[in-house]
């Protein structure tokens, strides 16, 4: 059986207005003691609390290239560690001698290692993104990858069947909460070899730094939209907490449109209540929406 | 000539081989095929040559290549023992010594920006 291997890396490198505030060094800080001291970490949190852009800071900070993987309901173990991939087939026609016609043909199963593989054999950055989102059995390979440092590879490969995990691999999970839809729970098993790193959002000044430099727009009126949004999280009244893309998102509007961020400004109240009204309630419930709405009102003229 | 009754063995019978008779002279004819046949064998020995050489640049070629081809393993090896024994962990925030170098096949690097 021939063997090949996936073989795009990726090289995270921060945007120009990527933003480290002394809450974003610390959790980096941590995350990499973590890894230094050899354990896979995992960050946890809602949407929009910046699991997967911290997941792909620390490996930009470790410095090895990175390969990517997206969990997804329809995973399974060959999707993370490979599988069998077509034929390849050889055909040799010898008519050296022109009275004398020899033929050999051959045909070989093709084997492509997967990112899991491909990562555990060379020591790369592994980040498993979303990782709830595959089912649990799927993920049953990083288990001894994790634990034992070995890597069970099926018996049609070429080769021992195990891979000794490289000293230099890393893995970074992220997740969302068990109770949101879309996720499986992970089993106790993988959750207990990986330090897991739970994220409730950023503090006021990452969010107003963040929401500033990914939008352009002012300090003071930045300042105001964060205030409004904090407002509407803690409201009590969304389905959806509005989250710091609801930030940007209004912001970066603001700023490509010229408006201001007062409640006079009838452009402004208009985004509000496109971006974030939305955002905040469940499709469908109308009566929510307009609640939403409502109370959106409501704190614009306190907080803009 | 003995009688027939008095041969003991064959080599007493008189033949044309036995006492080295041509059946034709010895030709003058003769040198001038010689001078054909010689020419035929110097081409072809030349022709000969000529294949040695190439073989032996052939030989040599090769010879070159797999001694960059052991250096190479040779060198691999010596990484991947040192790989398996890593004397100290990587610090939090520091690429490790082959940082960026998983290997040196051929990947293709993706930028991805955060």
């Amino acid at each position: 059986m021939m063997v090949e291997e996936a073989t795009t890396l990726l090289e995270p490198h921060p945007l120009p207005n990527f933003v480290e505030t002394p809450f974003v060094a610390s959790i980096v800080e941590r995350a990499l003691t973590y890894v230094a001291a050899g354990f896979p970490i995992h960050f946890r949190g809602a949407s929009g609390t910046g699991k997967t852009t911290l997941a792909l800071h620390v490996a930009n900070r470790l410095g090895r290239p990175v390969v990517l993987i997206h969990g997804d309901e329809e995973f399974t173990t060959s999707d993370l560690v490979g599988g069998e991939h077509g034929y390849r087939t050889r055909k040799v026609i010898d008519n050296f001698i022109h009275s004398v016609l020899k033929t050999e043909e051959d045909m070989s199963r093709r084997w492509v290692d997967n990112r899991l593989t491909v990562a555990c054999k060379y020591g790369l950055t592994l980040i498993y993104d979303e990782f709830t989102r595959s089912r649990p059995e799927a993920n049953n390979a990083l288990l001894a990858v994790l634990q034992e440092r070995v890597l069970d590879l099926p018996a049609d490969r070429d080769g021992e069947g195990y891979l000794s995990v490289h000293p230099n691999f890393v893995a970074i999970f992220t997740s969302n909460p068990e109770e949101y839809a879309g996720v499986f729970r992970s089993q106790d098993a993988l959750r207990d070899r990986m330090v897991t790193l739970d994220l409730d959002g950023f503090d006021n000044e990452t969010e107003i730094a963040i929401t500033q430099a990914k939008s352009g727009l002012g300090r003071r009126e930045t300042e105001r939209i964060v205030r409004l949004v904090q407002a509407l999280r803690e409201s009590e009244t969304c389905d959806f907490p509005p989250t710091i893309r609801g930030c940007i998102m209004v912001a970066r509007t603001l700023k490509a449109l010229n408006g201001a961020a007062s409640s006079q400004d009838g452009l402004f109240r208009q985004i509000c209540l496109d971006v974030l009204g939305s955002e905040a309630a469940r499709v469908g419930s109308r009566a929510q929406v307009s609640r939403v709405r409502e109370k959106l009102c409501h704190l614009l003229e306190h907080y803009s | 000539m003995i009688g027939a009754s008095r041969v003991k063995t064959l080599g007493d019978i008189r033949t044309a081989l036995g006492i080295r008779l041509r059946s034709k002279p010895a030709q003058q004819e003769d040198s001038y095929r010689d001078v054909y046949l010689l020419g035929i064998e110097k081409l072809r020995m030349r022709g000969e040559m000529r294949r040695l050489e190439r073989q032996r640049g052939r030989v040599e070629k090769r010879l070159a290549e797999i001694r960059s081809k052991l250096e190479r393993l040779a060198q691999m090896a010596q990484e991947d023992a040192e790989h398996e024994a890593p004397s100290h962990p990587t610090p939090p925030g520091k690429p490790s010594a082959d940082a960026g170098q998983p290997d040196r096949r051929p990947w293709k690097r993706m930028p991805i920006q955060y």
